[in-house]
């Protein structure tokens, strides 16, 4: 099947098209899902080899239990976002960085005129706030607020209710509001 | 001064997520071929010794080897009917010939005058 005819079908059906040998459907499947996977992974780890390495390993994982996948049990997305999660936690666990010395440089004084370069020093002081929540809080938050994700399914990839999730992300954004308003003037946020 | 300035609004925080989802870091092309590469080494394991057993030597497997096809036969020969497959146990092919979670004496004639595949 040609790559751009399996636009409509779904993860969980290219997943049983790849047990069985489709070839065409992995590839497919890792168009969908790398770019989620190390987004998420990146956000988490706030290291881009580490992201890269987790993302490998994460999709791995699903090329191994394709053959046991049930179709209706689980999203495969739902799959993944937990098994990334826990490579994320097992990675964070041996090896607490810094993120605050491995900070990148955010632009000093008013915001210059380059919309892009806004984007992407807010997009860096977001990643760096992040780092600083516990792994929970940034996982709910970032499942919920970036991934997009509704509170159902973040409570089944995190294994917990979803009032604990509601609880999360609240905790997570009031910690972030706090962390990120000191920097509002080089973030191009003004009064008025 | 103003103590809800120390802190970013509601929309301030939101205009920052909508940037971060913006500004995805994207796979390489050299993650893109080692993801491909497993998925190909995964899938050839696979379906290399499968191809060598045929369809009799991957049952033999989902049954548990040659100790769980004596007890299957020994079962088989006083006409019990066996439920003993959880659909993982066995290939999707398999699952298709032989319908399901439950297995007839009909399906399996005769195990001990069948010669297996090696």
């Amino acid at each position: 099947m040609a790559l751009d005819a399996m636009s409509e079908v779904s993860d969980e059906a290219l997943l049983v098209l790849y047990a069985n040998g489709d070839a065409t459907a992995a590839r497919s499947l890792s168009v969908r899902l790398a770019p989620r996977i190390l987004g998420h992974a990146y956000r988490m780890l706030n290291d881009r080899a580490e992201a890269e390495d987790v993302t490998q390993e994460a999709l791995m994982r699903l090329w191994k239990i394709a053959p046991d996948w049930r179709q209706g049990e689980a999203k495969v997305t739902t799959w993944l976002y937990r098994v990334t999660a826990n490579l994320c936690t097992d990675r964070l666990r041996k090896v607490r960085h810094s993120d605050i010395e491995d900070a990148p440089e955010v632009a000093d004084g008013a915001p210059s005129a380059d919309q892009t370069l806004i984007a992407k020093a807010r997009a860096e002081a977001l990643n760096d706030a992040l780092a600083g929540l516990s792994d929970r809080q940034r996982q709910a938050v970032v499942l919920r607020h970036i991934e997009g994700l509704q509170n159902p399914e973040i409570a089944e990839i995190m294994d917990i209710s979803v009032e604990a999730v509601e609880s999360l992300t609240a905790r997570g954004k009031r910690a972030l509001a706090g962390a990120l308003g000191k920097r509002r003037a080089e973030l191009g946020f003004y009064d008025g | 001064m103003d103590k809800r300035k120390s802190e970013l609004s509601e929309a301030e925080l939101d205009t920052l997520f909508s940037a971060s989802d913006a500004e995805a870091p994207l796979p390489s092309g050299d993650l893109m071929a080692r993801i491909l590469a497993d998925a190909e080494a995964e899938q050839g394991a696979r379906s290399e010794p499968v191809a060598r057993r045929g369809f009799l030597g991957t049952l033999r497997e989902a049954l548990g080897g040659w100790a769980g096809i004596s007890g299957l036969a020994g079962a088989v020969a006083t006409g019990l009917v066996i439920g003993v497959f959880p659909p993982d146990a066995l290939s999707y092919y398999s699952s298709l010939l032989l319908g399901g979670d439950v297995i007839y004496s009909d399906y399996v004639p005769a195990l001990s005058e069948v010669s297996f595949d090696g």
